[in-house]
């Protein structure tokens, strides 16, 4: 799959979840689109589909198609084995070829630089917040000695504050901190006790990891409207799911207390800042929304959310697959016998077996030549003979040698007729992987005579 | 004069006024024992200071002077870094350009009758 493809289903997977989203956000558990967006994220990342035609072939067709188009000459593994007397001819000319794999590569490149200037912002901005993050300063008070004792976590985890924020957060995978504003009313016990447990639920879920995946697949994908709307709904899922897990911890009702503790930390933040404008919707009217309006999971809520991620993995991973096979024969017309005649003209179509038997007389005891189209048992083309290329005498090809070119098809001929000496009918031969034209051998690199 | 400091930058300034001119490598000795900052990140914010000329360098050894006294050093208020700050975690910043975070105060009321509604 290519990444074109990969993020064509993806956007569709995330249209679904926005519209599940929006329909269902104050009913569902939170979690149940923290998983819908981790199947997206898969869906973004993860290069095969099933069931697929999976193979080793498959498998270097996928890198071919991820990592960009090769054109790669194609030498004969054993010079000794002679190559065709067939020709194959195709409908894409290698001039064509040439050209479209150019406007590929070309496409190619401004998806690389896309992505590696957004690498460059994200990387760039983050590493910024984090040297300033560094810079901040212990807290050494009654309430987060007594905090960390009574919340042991393997990690060891840092609480400092910094005047450079205005709201609680948290960083750091492997030794996380939690950073506190220093404006901090560390006398209201209850309201702290709110936002380090949110914090806490945040260094215990590694939600900093699930951020930073989402900023590598936004990477990936930037050129994706769909995929920056999961990137901004999958982080204020995080939050609301982590809103979630805190409320059911200290029980249901607290929630409104919750709820104003985080409106107040918005306070702060407005005292801070000036408006700039009030058009959208706000991220935190959706957070308050969604604490009050928090329900006890049912089972209905329950058996809802694993209905929704099962049938969100199924569309994710199995319509594509389909898909593929859609392709197949769209992209696959080359290896289409109809392609190669027009209507009316006279061709012989069959496999390499049935083409020796094949020769036809007309009464005065002449070859008639017909075009020979070869097939393969699955009845796709493996070589086109035109008639110009066909010598009038009787070619009975008195041995037919095969060997396995690189795509795996048996595409390769050696034939002798039953002249005196053998010989060969010699043209560019064409080798396509299953979708990418791979390799051209043109007259002067095969080799004429034994 | 008057110079306005960030709580970090304040740190060095205290070792400075407290031991004088000090050479780098030892402020970054003596916050690594109290606040844990690792050498970079002392460099960091001394450089700060440097920029802010609030410290002076003079070579070699790096030593650091204060060209200010303490008085004329003003903790900063944090209104006045905001526009170019935004809050959470660095990749939240697209989140933030993409939707509105700041709140007007009558949707803060909004939603204190929300939050009162729904009880």
């Amino acid at each position: 799959m290519t990444i074109l493809k990969m993020s064509l289903s993806a956007a569709f997977l995330i249209m679904t979840i926005m519209v599940i989203r929006i329909l269902a956000l104050h009913k569902l558990p939170k979690r149940t689109f923290l998983a819908l967006w981790g199947v997206v994220l898969c869906r973004l990342v993860i290069p095969v589909s099933f069931p697929s035609r999976f193979s080793v072939y498959t498998f270097a067709d996928i890198l071919n198609d991820t990592f960009g188009k090769t054109n790669a000459p194609f030498a004969f593994p054993n010079a000794t084995t002679l190559p065709v007397a067939w020709s194959i001819h195709d409908m894409a000319s290698p001039d064509s070829a040439v050209m479209s794999s150019s406007s590929v590569s070309l496409v190619t490149a401004v998806w690389i630089i896309g992505m590696l200037a957004c690498i460059l912002f994200f990387l760039m901005t983050h590493l910024c917040r984090l040297r300033d993050y560094k810079a901040a300063l212990p807290i050494d008070n009654e309430f987060v000695k007594k905090w960390l004792h009574e919340h042991p976590i393997k990690r060891k985890v840092a609480i400092r504050q910094s005047d450079k924020i205005s709201a609680p957060l948290t960083y750091g995978i492997f030794r996380p901190v939690v950073l506190l504003p220093k404006e901090t009313d560390w006398t209201d016990g209850k309201r702290l006790c709110y936002i380090f447990t949110h914090e806490y639920v945040h260094i215990r879920r590694f939600d900093i990891l699930s951020k930073y995946l989402l900023a590598a697949s936004l990477c990936v994908h930037w050129f994706n409207p769909f995929v920056w709307v999961m990137f901004v709904l999958a982080n204020r899922d995080i939050e609301l799911s982590c809103d979630e897990t805190v409320v059911r911890t200290f029980g249901e009702t607290m929630k409104s207390e919750y709820a104003l503790t985080l409106i107040e930390l918005e306070e702060k933040k407005i005292k801070l800042t000036p408006l700039v404008n009030n058009f959208s919707k706000y991220a935190i009217e959706e957070r308050i929304n969604a604490i009050m309006k928090m329900k006890r999971t049912t089972i209905f809520g329950t058996a809802m959310t694993f209905t929704l991620v099962l049938v969100t993995i199924l569309i994710a991973f199995v319509t594509p697959a389909a898909a593929i096979e859609t392709d197949v024969s769209n992209e696959y017309d080359i290896y289409n016998p109809e392609i190669y005649y027009e209507e009316g003209e006279a061709v012989f179509i069959g496999t390499a077996e049935e083409q020796d038997e094949y020769s036809p007389y007309d009464e005065d005891g002449n070859t008639i030549l017909v075009k020979r189209i070869i097939i393969d048992e699955q009845g796709e083309v493996t070589a086109v003979v035109p008639v110009e290329n066909q010598l009038s005498e009787n070619i009975t090809p008195d041995m037919t040698t095969t060997f396995i070119a690189v795509n795996g098809y048996e595409n390769v001929y050696k034939v002798s007729g039953n002249s005196p000496l053998p010989y060969y009918v010699f043209q560019q031969i064409n080798i396509y992987a299953p979708s990418v034209w791979v390799a051209v051998i043109p007259v002067e690199l095969q080799i004429k005579n034994k | 004069m008057e110079i306005k400091l960030f709580d970090s930058e304040l740190k060095v300034m205290d070792i400075l006024w407290k031991d004088g001119n000090t050479t780098a490598k030892q402020i970054a000795k003596i916050l690594k024992e109290q606040v844990g900052w690792s050498k970079t990140t002392t460099y960091t914010v001394i450089k700060k200071c440097l920029d802010k000329g609030a410290i002076k360098r003079s070579d070699p050894n790096f030593v650091c002077s204060p060209l200010i006294t303490k008085e004329q050093a003003q903790e900063l208020e944090t209104t006045e870094l905001i526009n170019k700050m935004y809050d959470g975690a660095a990749d939240q910043l697209v989140a933030s350009i993409l939707e509105q975070k700041k709140l007007p105060p009558e949707v803060i009321q909004r939603l204190k009758k929300l939050v009162e509604n729904l009880e």
